[in-house]
């Protein structure tokens, strides 16, 4: 971005047979300063979809993102669906890599067309542009075939809890890569959008065409089998509310409470009457390659559109934590936060923080419009919300902050699921549900392993999961799709169909081990940025506060937490 | 006139009887997808459930016809139940599928 020029390289040896999240890690810890600025122009943001994005594998068009994080101040990887991964898979492209900062105030736009051509161009007439209103004026310039990956004001203002967006199947900008703030590091760039064309036609990069197809039909059958598939299609993640409530981990009113009397009122059921008696949509095809269509259409009373997709994490952040019961304004903030651009995790707890340190009341929905309002117009106030829930709390000297290396939880307790707790204190990610989810095994009465309120084999599970999960984010696999690995072959059978494609063997060894390899790599990276074990923990109220109504406390001892990476090498 | 109403009596008692074999009364509220089964479910309301004493929670499935359903957890009033737990006459009952996450 310094000298405003696009450049092209074939991918080096050592990435071959990567993508999404192991290319840009691995990236990111061997070009980027760990003590650098995050905003400043020796960071370096990576854009590079899953491995097996753009071939025909069901649900992998995912596009990993990386760059130093500006709000955790560590690595971070933020992956988003939509269209765009497949479509850069289409095209033959492995990463793209924005460099440098451009002088100040330039706002550009990247455009790639199918052969790969790119270019920057000048995009001074849509800054300041919110992501709806970006997303029409960019299709206006160059039609209606192109995947669009862009930031909205709160990008533009380098806010820490700037997401990037990026369009569905229907062209709008709601699908995010919300967390960590890299928006922020996206804006500093000078970088506004990214528009790739649609519908490339490059030859098959796939070596191993029937093997390849014979393990990608197997992984599509388990995925539809399962019974999961069947609810999410019909509810939603939305299905997640009653289910997380009942075992009272649903973080209520800043995490006061496990339970929040009117999640009746928020939940997946109600959300789908809703939307089936206005008009709406579910079963709803968001991204490419999607065979689960968990997606939905929120509308008014009146029919109108008012937010796609509203996902569980959302009717958390912006409901149960906020003590919010009115889903019309949960569906609003959703719209908000994506034409705005920001993570609905981090901006609800941050309403959330100041609510609790008595800014505004709990449940008052039309006060949580008007603070993430002002985000976009820029006031003091709006700039403190878009920085995240730590900055609210350090603002307000508030000492209930739920974050972990500056980055919020998500949707589930760590106090009523302990092994939450490990993912969430020493995940190198910060705060995050999705880097090592433990919540079925510690959830299942009948006939479950784990004792949710029990340190008993959390830190073993949260280490599996991590590390697994690694691969889902490499090989570019929807999270919800996972079910697919419920096949007679299991893991081994993505592993033959990676290697059906790469023309090279892979095993479950290799999937685990360089799962092992890229956390390794990861806290490295953090611990030479400045992190300490002392980053690995939750914040006091976890461990002193007993959560209503079970009155757990997270268990696991800090000891014990620093086991979770026992096996990295010297 | 006596003989009458002793066999009354006879008969009052052989009703009390039988509706004490079958007064295990639940509520039950059926999450995700598993409404699908009950033409005429409202899930305000919830299913009224009327079962014989001391029955378990597979007979409960059994009488829902979900026995071969895969089934997540289940709760009673608040609780979660396990396989050995005693249902309650008018309890609540909360039955949820499988989950996964994000």
């Amino acid at each position: 971005m310094t000298t405003e020029k696009v450049s092209y390289e074939d991918i080096e040896p050592a990435f071959t047979g990567m993508g999404g999240r192991g290319l840009t890690s691995f990236f990111v810890n061997k070009e980027v300063p760990p003590m650098c600025d995050p905003l400043g122009s020796e960071n370096k943001l990576i854009f590079a979809p899953g491995y097996l994005s753009g071939t025909p594998f069901v649900n992998s068009s995912r596009l990993s993102i990386g760059a130093k994080s500006p709000l955790t101040g560590g690595i971070k990887e933020s992956n988003v669906g939509g269209t765009v991964a497949a479509d850069l898979g289409n095209i033959g492209i492995s990463a793209i890599i924005v460099e440098g900062k451009p002088k100040e105030n330039q706002c550009y736009i990247l455009t790639i067309d199918q052969t790969g051509t790119a270019a920057l161009v000048d995009g001074t007439a849509q800054s300041g542009q919110r992501t709806y209103s970006l997303v029409a004026a960019l299709k206006e310039i160059y039609g209606d075939t192109q995947s669009i990956t862009c930031i909205g004001p709160a990008g533009e203002y380098e806010l820490s809890a700037a997401s990037i967006q990026s369009t569905d199947r229907d062209g709008r900008p709601c699908r995010a890569a919300g967390r960590g703030g890299l928006g922020a590091v996206m804006g500093s760039k000078g970088l506004k959008a990214i528009v790739v064309e649609q519908n490339a036609r490059t030859p098959e990069s796939i070596h191993d065409a029937t093997a390849f197809k014979g393990g990608a039909k197997e992984f599509a059958k388990a995925v539809l089998a399962d019974e999961f598939t069947g609810e999410l299609a019909e509810l939603g993640s939305a299905v997640l509310v009653e289910p997380i409530n009942a075992a009272g981990a649903f973080p209520t009113r800043n995490a006061r409470e496990g339970q929040f009397e009117d999640a009746d009122k928020i939940s997946g059921e109600t959300m789908a009457q809703v939307i089936k008696s206005r008009g709406g949509i579910q079963n709803h095809k968001g991204c490419a390659q999607c065979i689960i269509n968990c997606s939905n259409e929120y509308v008014d009373e009146k029919g109108k559109y008012v937010t796609s997709s509203l996902e569980y994490e959302t009717i958390w952040s912006m409901g149960g934590m906020l003590g919010n019961s009115d889903l019309d304004s949960i569906a609003r903030l959703d719209f908000l936060c994506d034409d705005i651009g920001l993570d609905t995790i981090s901006t609800g707890v941050a309403i959330g923080v100041a609510m609790d340190a008595g800014y505004k009341e709990f449940g008052d929905a039309n006060g949580a419009i008007a603070m993430v309002e002002e985000v976009a117009e820029g006031t003091e106030f709006g700039k403190l919300l878009g920085h995240g829930p730590a900055h609210v709390g350090n603002h307000f000297n508030h000492d209930r902050v739920p974050v972990v290396k500056g980055q919020s939880i998500a949707a589930y307790d760590p106090r009523a699921i302990n092994g939450m707790a490990v993912t969430y204190a020493t995940s190198p990610m910060g705060g995050d549900h999705t880097a090592g989810f433990v919540v079925e095994s510690n959830l299942k009465e009948f006939g479950g392993t784990l004792d949710r309120f029990s340190s008993k084999g959390q830190v073993d599970a949260s280490r599996d999961a991590q590390i697994h999960m690694v691969l889902v984010d490499t090989a570019g696999i929807c999270d919800f799709a996972q079910t697919g690995f419920g096949s007679a072959g299991g893991v081994g059978n993505v592993c033959n169909v990676i290697a059906a494609k790469s023309g090279q063997p892979f095993t479950e060894e290799d999937w685990t081990n360089i799962g092992k390899r890229v956390l390794q790599i990861e806290v490295e990276f953090n611990r030479n940025a400045g992190f300490t074990k002392e980053q690995d923990r939750l914040p006091k109220m976890f461990y002193e506060e007993p959560l209503p109504p079970f009155n757990g406390v997270v268990v696991v001892s800090d000891d014990e937490m620093d086991t979770t990476f026992n096996f990295f090498t010297d | 006139m006596v003989l009458l109403l002793s066999l009354t009596m006879k008969w009052i008692q052989h009703l009390t009887f039988s509706q004490t074999e079958f007064a295990l009364k639940l509520t039950v509220k059926l999450y995700g997808t598993l409404s699908r089964f009950f033409e005429a479910y409202d899930h305000l309301s919830g299913l009224d459930v009327v079962l014989p004493d001391e029955s378990s929670i597979n007979d409960l499935l059994e009488h829902l016809n979900l026995k071969s359903e895969r089934l997540g957890m289940i709760y009673m009033d608040g609780e979660p139940l396990n396989k050995n737990s005693q249902l309650k006459s008018g309890a609540q009952v909360k039955i949820f599928q499988p989950i996964a996450g994000g």
